[in-house]
């Protein structure tokens, strides 16, 4: 292994070793979290979402190896979904990552989601933290990829890429609550299929509906306002992440990319509209405040687990209430909130 | 230690020339059904592959189905890879078109077990079970 960020075989191994027992929450997982969140940030996570088959692990392939050619340490963590049943799951992202995952300073690993929604698992902020820890440049997340519901991305990435292709039709409609309000860039893959350009000319009017400007970085003029009320909690969000006239000196409107994955074509442009994001973030003073969302998400996920890993023991005071609840509920004495609220104020462990 | 939360993880993977992947389809959705983490790294892989997958998924076992007849060259090159990584304790299964008469040097060069045709899902799976071992 030679160049910049290559990576040598026993730090891949410790850090290997490592995601496992973080993942696992098994014995030492604290430790190395402790470590892990002590190292400064300073890998840039790329989220990659879009509905299934539009072909995010061919994309995520060309761009990590595009970002590792310009000598960028890149990890890529591929998510995919575990089985309800078993807890099982077959991850195959693997499959199509023929591009970068032979070269020396790209680290890919599958993670099954474990049973979370929203398209990441639960360990996923904490192993970005990891490889902080282990000097990565960037993180590129690929979601499960189950649809509309897979925004968990957007609370854990610096930059989410929202991948479509042609031919979905009214299902870019469907999915605008969704996938079409999480974006910072957008991408319509396999843009050599016939409509392609007519879906990104489609994207681009949903887009044009909530901003203002042309795609990219906008200075702030007094034109440069929508017609959307500005005090609602959709418009609110809109205007955290990519600028409030009220407030910013330039504002960014996600642009929408046409790109083939499999041939590469447009992938330097796609790569180079990610960038000009980050960058666009960086001058307007948002990297923190985007730590700030992925650290809050965390918190939650891990103080949801705390709180309910008592009732899901097989013995102990907390695991008898919540059979005796159940109970209750059964005999049609209770509702669940009712036994839930119940529950809490009893604070049993 | 948490049991519970441990999951095995298995690297399903087709070396050298051989076209054919129905048999380690069978068996990943097996381990799943099992309640593994089955990582699956597609046709025409090369021992050097396989041995960084493995090493970068943190696998327990690299499960190899081979119907080439080449497993005497690959499989020992494989376990040789590991262990010139650090990586003696992830170990391998082999199933497909395999000798009985190999098995002993198969066996010699660290595969630790070797699956003939016909074997249930059911017996690999027990295996696994029995023989993971987590630190």
């Amino acid at each position: 292994m030679s160049g910049a960020g290559a990576l040598d075989g026993r730090t891949v191994r410790r850090l290997s070793r490592a995601i496992s027992t973080v993942e696992d929450r098994a014995d030492g997982y604290e430790e190395i979290l402790s470590g892990a969140y002590r190292a400064p940030a300073k890998a840039e996570v790329i989220g990659v979402t879009g509905p299934p088959g539009a072909g995010k692990s061919t994309l995520v392939d060309a761009l990590t190896a595009h970002w590792a050619g310009t000598g960028e340490r890149v990890a890529v963590l591929a998510v995919d979904p575990s089985s309800p049943f078993s807890g099982g799951a077959v991850l195959g992202d693997r499959v199509r990552m023929d591009r970068s995952s032979d070269l020396p300073s790209v680290y890919l690993r599958s993670i099954s989601a474990r049973g979370e929604g929203g398209g990441l698992s639960a360990a996923v902020c904490d192993i970005v933290a990891l490889l902080d820890e282990a000097e990565f440049d960037r993180v590129v997340i690929e979601t499960v990829g189950a649809g509309q519901a897979d925004i968990a991305v957007a609370d854990a990435a610096d930059c989410t890429l929202v991948v479509f292709v042609p031919g979905l039709g009214d299902d870019i409609q469907a999915a605008k609550a969704g996938l079409m309000e999480v974006g910072d860039v957008y991408a319509v893959n396999k843009g050599d299929l016939p409509g392609a350009k007519a879906t990104v000319a489609e994207i681009n009017g949903a887009i044009g509906v909530a901003y203002a400007g042309t795609p990219g970085v906008n200075k702030t003029t007094a034109g440069l306002i929508t017609a959307q009320p500005a005090s609602s909690p959709g418009r609110l969000a809109v205007l955290r992440r990519h600028g409030d006239p009220a407030s910013d000196s330039t504002l960014w409107r996600p642009p929408v990319q046409l790109v083939s994955a499999r041939s590469g074509d447009g992938v330097p442009d796609l790569a180079g509209a990610v960038d000009a994001f980050l960058g666009w973030c960086s001058e307007s003073g948002r990297p923190a405040q985007r730590r700030r969302s992925r650290i809050r998400a965390q918190m939650l996920r891990t103080l949801s687990a705390a709180l309910i890993a008592p009732y899901q023991q097989n013995a102990g005071q907390a695991a008898e209430d919540l059979a005796g609840s159940i109970e209750r509920v059964l005999a049609s004495a209770t509702s669940p909130a009712e036994a839930v609220a119940e529950l809490i104020r009893r604070g049993s462990r | 230690m948490t049991l519970s939360n441990r999951k095995i993880r298995v690297l399903m993977a087709k070396v050298g020339l051989d076209g054919h992947d129905v048999g380690a389809r069978v068996v990943a959705r097996g381990l799943l059904e099992a309640g593994m983490e089955v990582i699956y790294t597609g046709l025409r892989r090369t021992p050097e592959q396989v041995a960084r997958a493995a090493v970068e998924e943190d696998v327990d076992w690299i499960g190899i189905s081979i119907l080439s007849g080449a497993h005497l060259t690959l499989l020992p090159r494989l376990r040789r890879l590991l262990d010139e990584n650090g990586a003696e304790d992830i170990r391998i299964m082999a199933g497909g078109i395999i000798p009985q008469e190999d098995i002993p040097e198969l066996s010699k060069a660290g595969v630790s077990r070797v699956f003939l045709s016909g074997t249930a899902i059911a017996e690999i799976v027990d295996y696994l079970m029995a023989e993971t071992v987590h630190d």
